[in-house]
């Protein structure tokens, strides 16, 4: 089993990045703002009335909740790894008895670790400023676990496919942030995906970007019907498979093809 | 005035450094062109989005608000062509201050605040300019109102207000890593400025008041886009003014103070 040195690796992240957590805290600064801003224009927008069903408090709930899954999916390693690559460092992954993946979870899972204090005073200074307001169907509850974590692992799998690219090319810092772009517009960043034109939410509702962080949300506020959510799940499962499938062959494929750079 | 010919000398000599060394990588400017792309698909988009939704956003239409988009790029850009890339050779990581290079510039025959401004250039950012403007142009040529002698004046100034105080916050965030390293403080501004992608006159009054004369990024980038469209004010350029002189001035004081404090690093 890898497991132990999974988390003997995860525990050696963890603390070389507590170690410089000003760093991190600026990072996800950075990651907060930008759904903050939407919150922002969408309150406005919204005023007294209701946008396709939408009040000014959904969108307050809606938006705490994306920052902090947001801040829980976002997968950082994918960056890391593909420099890890091109500058050759990545060598040293291959010589350890783990697959490198672990490195890469062990990373990710460090980040969110260091960035939570964070990440909750934050949120909590938005609650109050805002009056944060929930109820929740609590049989939602595990439905939006279960999705939460499928989300999480679908994000991340899907940036380290990408990541691994740079086994062939040099440069995939272009579809890193092609990647980010998509998800920026259909993932829910910017409005919530069922609030998406009619065409576009069409389309988005096949790709795997929704299925990375807006549908929890949506599922945990109680915008969807059980048919729905079953839809949702189901293409949440398929996305998974279909990625680690994708992942398994350009893995395969990539590794021949790794010659090491550097000194 | 010989000073001011050195001066002009050195950022000819360091534009041409920067650019020979961008043209040497081809591919990059590909690259480079699609990453404008998204940048434009993502600002743009995002408004769309909103747009489709609602017809005015506390009175602000979707070309006004298309003219904001266009000036956050341009600024944004503006500060990417140099100041930007010059400061954060300094202070962001792996910088100078991290390293001790820093040492060399101080020892520089040259002002060091001038020389740390001007020192790395991205010469295709010119394209990211470009495009920008073009943004504007195309919003400014939608809402057609004339753009009169009097708009253009007051673009000008409150372009120069808004450069102003970008250069200042930047400048004092950078004297700010002096005294804390290895935080990049730069980010932080990064973030900051994100604020400004819509205008902040849709604002609730507190809100709007903190991001005009707080966190100016009203002025950096709503104003000179409002006084395009005409919809500017004599106070606020007035105001604008002084705010950026005041911001000046702290941030030279502030930026000469951390000079001192500056005591080399060495591995």
């Amino acid at each position: 089993m890898h497991l132990r040195g999974g988390i003997a690796l995860i525990k050696k992240s963890m603390f070389s990045y507590m170690a410089s957590r000003g760093f991190f805290w600026t990072l996800t600064f950075g990651w907060m703002m930008l759904p903050l801003i939407y919150m922002f224009v969408w309150i406005v927008a919204a005023g007294e009335g209701a946008i396709s069903g939408f009040t000014k408090q959904d969108f307050i709930t809606y938006y705490v909740f994306l920052i902090f899954i947001n801040q829980l999916t976002y997968p950082t390693s994918h960056w890391t790894v593909g420099d890890q690559i091109n500058a050759g460092t990545f060598s040293v992954w291959l010589l350890r008895p783990l697959p490198p993946i672990y490195e890469a979870i062990s990373t990710d899972i460090a980040v969110k670790v260091v960035c939570l204090p964070f990440v909750f005073l934050f949120l909590i200074v938005v609650s109050l400023f805002f009056k944060f307001k929930l109820t929740i169907d609590a049989t939602l509850v595990w439905l939006f676990i279960l999705s939460l974590i499928m989300a999480q692992v679908l994000r991340f799998m899907v940036a380290y496919t990408l990541a691994i690219f740079a086994l062939f090319v040099e440069k995939i810092h272009a579809l890193l942030r092609t990647n980010d772009t998509l998800i920026f517009l259909l993932a829910g960043q910017v409005i919530p995906t069922v609030l998406l034109p009619d065409l576009i939410k069409g389309v988005s509702n096949f790709l795997p970007y929704r299925y990375m962080l807006g549908f929890p949300i949506e599922l945990i506020l109680g915008k969807l019907n059980s048919n729905q959510i079953i839809t949702g799940l189901a293409l949440q499962c398929i996305w998974i498979v279909v990625v680690i499938l994708i992942n398994r062959v350009i893995w395969k494929k990539g590794i021949k093809s790794y010659t090491a750079v550097g000194g | 005035m010989n000073q001011f010919k050195l001066l002009k000398r050195l950022v000819v000599i360091y534009f041409k450094k920067a650019l020979q060394q961008e043209i040497a990588f081809r591919f990059d400017f590909f690259v480079k062109i699609l990453f404008t792309l998204l940048e434009l698909a993502g600002s743009v988009g995002g408004i769309l989005i909103i747009f489709s939704k609602v017809e005015t956003i506390n009175g602000w239409h979707f070309h006004e608000t298309l003219v904001v988009t266009g000036m956050f790029l341009l600024i944004q850009n503006l500060k990417n062509l140099f100041i930007g890339p010059s400061l954060n050779g300094i202070s962001g990581l792996d910088g100078e201050l991290w390293t001790g290079r820093f040492d060399f510039t101080l020892l520089k025959p040259v002002p060091t605040q001038f020389y740390i401004s001007i020192q790395k250039w991205s010469p295709l950012v010119i394209i990211d300019l470009v495009i920008s403007m073009a943004v504007i142009a195309y919003a400014l040529i939608q809402i057609s109102t004339t753009v009169t002698i009097i708009n253009i004046v007051a673009f000008i100034i409150s372009i120069f207000i808004s450069l102003t105080l970008l250069y200042s916050i930047m400048l004092a965030l950078t004297s700010a890593a002096f005294w804390y390293l290895g935080t990049p403080l730069l980010w932080i501004f990064d973030s900051v400025i994100q604020m400004g992608r819509y205008p902040v006159k849709i604002y609730p009054t507190t809100f709007k008041f903190i991001l005009t004369w707080v966190i100016p990024v009203g002025f950096m980038i709503t104003i000179p886009a409002e006084s395009l469209i005409g919809k500017v004010n004599l106070f606020e350029i007035s105001g604008g003014i002084l705010l950026a002189v005041f911001c000046y001035l702290i941030s030279l004081m502030f930026f000469r103070r951390s000079i001192q404090k500056y005591s080399s690093a060495s591995s």
